[in-house]
């Protein structure tokens, strides 16, 4: 309780002693002694009347002000409870600090040596630029669209302006305004803050940001006045003085939307809103449709604004032209429709939960999306429910941790280093079938038959198509030739891809030619190895190189991405297939193997076995751009299209055993 | 002092009164506490004792300095001492760490001066580490680090990312010490049954069985018995074995600091150093419930505990796990803070072209400070469920490093296997995300090189309470 009294004593009096607020004491004493003095000295009043001009009670307990202050009041109450559960600037800086690492992979600090007095200033006027301009543009929306207008209005209800007419604001108004802040703010806060880190902060008077302390100190409390100060031509194009506001408040249509501004008027210069407050006129304020009698009611300024937006809203949504040829009758079938189908997929759901009493757990590194297809097509097949457990790291952790106890029927990996990562491990079983034995040639599985490959993947070479030199490479060797300086982008070595790439040149060549070789290559990068296979293409349709090592399928993924961006990376580079006058082309492969305590071991078999025939073995192709493993399947139209190749056919379970000193040769080379 | 054996067979008016001027004089002091058990013949007149926690502290640190001594070659004699300071029990050992130094003068040179046949391996937890692969035991785990060490160049292995030394260290200080007293002592042998107080720990013993087991717990926590007398800086001090310490470690003034009752180890010097902010009172706290808790022992004269009296004395027992909970968590917080800030200035001497070795050397001792203090947070008695794997995963079994790559495993043969790892910006907001955790699930105050601190700060001078304000 004396919590809350104490949030209540202070959202009421804290305002007047806060100096960040327009109605703190000082400012309202400063734009008192600048009313005053214009009375005096420019309107040429004695002492006495001017200061009963300034405080009039028919302007300070008006109608129109004795209302202010009721809504001033209940206001405080309303922000209360709302205010806490607001989107804060604080959170929305935080997500936006750490998107920012992503976007620049990292954390480059700028202008290490730069001033922290430039710093402060510049996040200071930044901050006010962005607040003001956003300030400006929230306003002016506020204005021209009728939802958002109901609510605002409230406030140009107001006949008499005092500087306690801020606070004449719907509730909702509020919270759009919070909304404003929290976002701008935010948006200085994380940017200033992750380019310049401790050095930023605000120059500020009595905790309030130096600008605007000025522009209060400056009497921006007369903007709701009926004291009339005019800036001149000139200056208010960049400043709004208090008689253009007092022009905003206007009930004249001539004066409708018009200055938006709150400190700078430069944005409705830009806008084309400014409007010059020119020789002294008298003004009536307020909304002319609204003025009736009860337009100072709680009513008016709380309930009404609601249901006059709703209307708005419903107007909106019944201008939908679409709707106009939806005829009633179509509805009601469209529902019918809808329950109809709802129910048919629960009694399939339910007769097909009966019917699959076979079930298979697969745990996978490759993609859901990439794996579903085979699962549909293997229950389609057998009835067997398969369920995925996806992960592209932890899964060989996790099957160790599960012991006996694993659920896991079937593994599933993306590369023969993940897949000898069980081997390793003896987390496998050796599985003797004879379709397995047919379908995948020796070299492509384990000796002791505790893996096989499921699909192969080619580490080619993209080149541009618009460069001639690059596009006469034949060979990975060829790329350590200094020739290259400065044009081959690729991702880091040590992931399984180049690392699988190594291994076979250390198969070729051994490890000390391998390490001249990857020397020369690094030597030859555009770039610090990053990104992923993808990034290299995009890289190349950008100009940053000429030749990118790729997995073959990106170069079909890219192809027939949804994004045109993708498809025009796709389109700037060319494949070669290395090594086709000697070993060959290095492959990789996707494979599998069958936990040591699988409890469904004879289904996780015949799964094996049906991702080697050809229905599974087509399917490779079709959606993932791979070449089939078994020799009597035929790799897909699309596949052939980019080239026939001749594949290096080392043991694949060799490039698992060099992985070791494959990685060696990648940390002393720093690739 | 009075012969106890005296005191204990006459008159109990008499112990009593001894007990209420020891209590006074000693307020402050984990000493002195009398002997309580019932018939005791011995000649002991107090009845705390935790030098086996103390010589165990004496071999962490010095396995920890031995751990750093590798030259970048197998080496079977290096590693065979740094297992005799695990594994061994030979009193003859040298206390490597800490030595005097200066004007600070440590009474003790050997491990045996301090207990006899003590080891870690003894105590280390049993459970599975499962932010490290393979699944491996706290003690396997050690043997493993231990192994590795003694190969490396000055005890960190630069192509994997790890310093032994800060990851033996850490870890131990929770494998071994945390676990031991909020797992063992501060746990399930407050229940009834276990060591129950009106029988010796053992026969002929001078404490009974609770008393012991306080008291371990205490030892293991590595506060000086006069913490309490002293600021958190004056602890720091003594940690750091500066000249001027001496005067405040010596409590009995005989010229020399005894590693038993005078010095600091390891979560006490921790904690002392995030109360020097003055943002927390970890050290204090924690010594506090102690001596509280054993001043309650020692009430209870040699007696089966009431149940209220042992209700009472695990809520001390609480207040000491919730608090050295908070110290790990705030270890783990700070060395978040360190590699962030690390990864900032290997990417600006990155981006110029600049020598990154000594930073890279930095950066990897920062982050075996932070897997082995995250680690030894997972080793309390609570299965810390999703935050240690959220925790696991955000720091990864290895560092980033500047080529982007990750360990991800370790074969059969021992061998670290790598992959490339999250983007460099990625692994930094997993910093500022492992700070954010230890605040949401520990309530970590001191906050130690706090990543969005600043902004925070900042964020504070914008004011802007929302109000409804119009223009």
């Amino acid at each position: 309780m004396d919590v809350f009294l104490g949030e209540v004593y202070e959202r009421l009096i804290g305002p007047l002693f806060d100096p960040e607020k327009r109605v703190f004491v000082g400012y309202l004493f400063s734009a008192f002694l600048i009313a005053l003095t214009i009375q005096v000295i420019a309107s040429r009043e004695k002492l006495v009347p001017a200061l009963k001009a300034i405080l009039s009670g028919g302007i300070w307990w008006s109608r129109s002000a004795r209302t202010d202050y009721l809504v001033a009041v209940l206001n405080q109450f309303f922000m209360m409870g709302i205010a806490p559960r607001l989107l804060g600037k604080l959170t929305v800086a935080t997500a936006l600090f750490g998107w920012l690492h992503v976007a620049f992979d990292g954390r480059p600090m700028i202008l290490p040596g730069a001033p922290g007095w430039s710093i402060a200033g510049a996040f200071t006027l930044v901050l006010f630029l962005l607040d003001d301009a956003s300030k400006y543009i929230v306003h002016r929306l506020l204005h021209r669209w009728p939802v958002l207008w109901a609510f605002h209005k409230v406030h140009h209800t107001a006949e008499t302006l005092t500087p306690f007419t801020v606070f004449r604001t719907h509730p909702v108004e509020g919270i759009i305004f919070a909304l404003r802040s929290a976002l701008v703010q935010a948006a200085a806060l994380a940017t200033f803050f992750f380019f310049f880190g401790e050095r930023v902060e605000l120059m500020s008077v009595f905790g309030a940001n130096i600008i605007i302390f000025v522009f209060n100190v400056a009497g921006a409390n007369l903007r709701h006045s009926h004291v009339w100060i005019s800036y001149g031509h000139l200056i208010e194009h960049i400043l709004i003085s208090p008689a253009q506001h007092q022009i905003h408040h206007s009930a004249a249509t001539e004066h409708h939307d018009r200055n938006f501004g709150v400190v700078l008027a430069v944005w409705d210069w830009m806008g084309g809103s400014l409007h010059l407050a020119g020789r002294r006129q008298s003004i009536r304020f307020g909304v002319l449709q609204e003025m009736h009698a009860d337009q100072h009611s709680l009513n008016a300024v709380y309930t009404r604004p609601l249901i006059e937006a709703a209307g708005s809203v419903r107007r909106l949504i019944h201008w939908r032209p679409h709707q106009m040829f939806v005829p009633a009758k179509a509805k009601t079938a469209g529902l019918a429709a809808a329950i109809g189908g709802a129910l048919l997929v629960l009694v399939l759901g339910i007769t097909n939960a009966g019917a699959a009493e076979k079930v298979l757990n697969v745990y996978s590194h490759r993609q859901p999306f990439l794996i579903e297809p085979f699962i549909e097509a293997y229950t389609k097949q057998t009835g067997t429910k398969v369920n995925i457990v996806y992960a592209s790291k932890g899964l060989a952790q996790r099957l160790m941790a599960e012991g006996e106890s694993s659920p896991a029927d079937v593994i599933l990996t993306v590369d023969i280093a993940r897949l000898h990562v069980y081997a390793d491990k003896n987390l496998l079983q050796p599985v003797h079938s004879d379709i397995l034995k047919k379908n995948i040639p020796p070299h492509m599985r384990a000796p002791d038959d505790t893996w096989f490959a499921l699909s192969k993947r080619a580490r080619v070479i993209a080149v541009s198509r618009e460069v001639k030199d690059v596009q006469a490479i034949e060979s990975y060797e060829e790329l350590a030739d200094p020739k290259w300086k400065g044009r081959i982008c690729v991702r880091p070595g040590s992931h399984v891809y180049n690392r699988a790439l190594v291994a076979s040149m250390i198969n070729a060549h051994g490890m000390e030619e391998t390490e001249k070789w990857a020397q020369g290559l690094v030597a030859n990068l555009a770039r610090r190895p990053q990104a992923n296979d993808r990034a290299q293409v995009k890289a190349v349709f950008e100009g940053v190189c000429d030749i990118a090592i790729i997995n073959n399928y990106y170069y079909g993924k890219l192809l027939t991405s949804d994004n045109p961006m993708q498809q025009q990376w796709g389109q700037s580079v060319k494949l070669i297939f290395p090594n086709q006058d000697g070993r060959g082309t290095h492959v990789n492969i996707s494979g599998g193997g069958v936990p040591k305590y699988a409890p469904h071991r004879d289904e996780a078999v015949k799964f094996l076995e049906f991702l080697t025939s050809k229905t599974a073995q087509d399917l490779y192709g079709e959606i993932n751009f791979e070449y089939p493993v078994n020799p009597a399947v035929e790799e897909t139209e699309t596949l052939k299209s980019w080239g026939e190749f001749k594949e290096d056919d080392m043991p694949i379970s060799r490039i698992a055993e060099l992985a070791p000193e494959a990685q060696r040769v990648i940390d002393r080379v720093g690739w | 002092m009075f012969h106890s054996k005296f005191i204990n067979v006459g008159a109990t008016t008499f112990s009593i009164a001894l007990l209420s001027t020891s209590a006074l004089a000693n307020d402050k002091v984990y000493t002195g506490f009398p002997v309580t058990v019932k018939g005791y013949n011995g000649d002991k007149t107090t009845s705390v004792s935790y030098s086996g926690q103390v010589a165990r502290h004496t071999l962490h640190d010095s396995l920890k300095a031995i751990a750093g001594k590798g030259n970048d070659k197998p080496n079977p004699s290096l590693k065979a001492q740094m297992t005799s300071y695990f594994e061994g029990k030979d009193p003859e050992r040298v206390i490597i760490a800490p030595q005097s130094k200066g004007k600070f003068v440590i009474k003790q040179i050997k491990v045996g001066e301090i207990s006899k046949s003590t080891n870690l391996v003894g105590k280390a937890y049993g459970g599975t580490i499962t932010g490290m692969p393979n699944a491996m035991t706290g003690a396997e785990l050690i043997n493993f680090w231990i192994d590795k060490a003694s190969m490396a160049d000055g005890g960190q292995d630069s192509s994997n990312g790890y310093d032994y030394p800060q990851l033996i260290s850490k870890f131990i200080m929770g494998a071994v010490f945390y676990n031991q007293v909020v797992d063992g002592y501060l746990d399930e042998y407050l229940e009834a049954d276990k060591k129950p107080n009106d029988k010796p720990y053992r026969d002929g013993a001078p404490y009974t069985g609770k008393e012991h087991a306080w008291d371990e717990g205490f030892g293991y926590f590595g506060a000086p018995a006069h913490a309490l007398t002293l600021s958190p800086a004056e602890v720091y001090d003594i940690a750091k074995r500066k000249d001027e310490a001496m005067t405040w470690a010596d409590y009995n003034q005989d010229g020399m600091v005894d590693l038993k009752t005078e010095m600091v180890f390891g979560h006490a010097y921790y904690a002392a150093g995030f109360d020097k902010g003055g943002k927390t009172e970890y050290l204090h706290t924690i010594v506090k419930a102690f001596i509280d808790g054993r001043k309650l022992l020692t009430s209870a004269k040699g007696e089966k505990l009431t149940d209220t009296q042992r209700a009472e004395l695990k809520g001390y027992a609480k207040v000491i796990h919730d608090n050295w909970q908070a110290v790990l968590a705030e270890a783990t917080f700070k060395y978040a803070g360190s590699v962030y800030k690390d990864m900032v200035k290997l990417q600006t001497i990155m981006e110029a072209n600049g020598e990154t070795d000594k930073m890279l050397k930095t950066y990897i001792k920062h982050w075996g400070e932070l897997k082995g203090f995250a680690l030894a947070l997972q080793t309390g008695k609570n299965n810390l469920g999703e935050t240690a794997t959220r925790l696991n995963r955000m720091i990864g079994f290895g560092p980033l490093l500047p080529n982007r790559s990750q360990v991800v495993d370790v074969d059969s043969d021992g061998n670290y296997m790598r992959d490339q790892g999250s983007s460099w910006g990625e692994y930094m907001l997993h910093m500022a995300k492992v700070q954010q955790l230890m605040i949401d699930q520990f309530g970590v105050k001191a906050r130690a090189n706090d990543v969005t601190g600043d902004m925070k700060g900042l964020a504070d001078t914008l004011g802007g309470k929302s109000t409804a304000e119009n223009d």
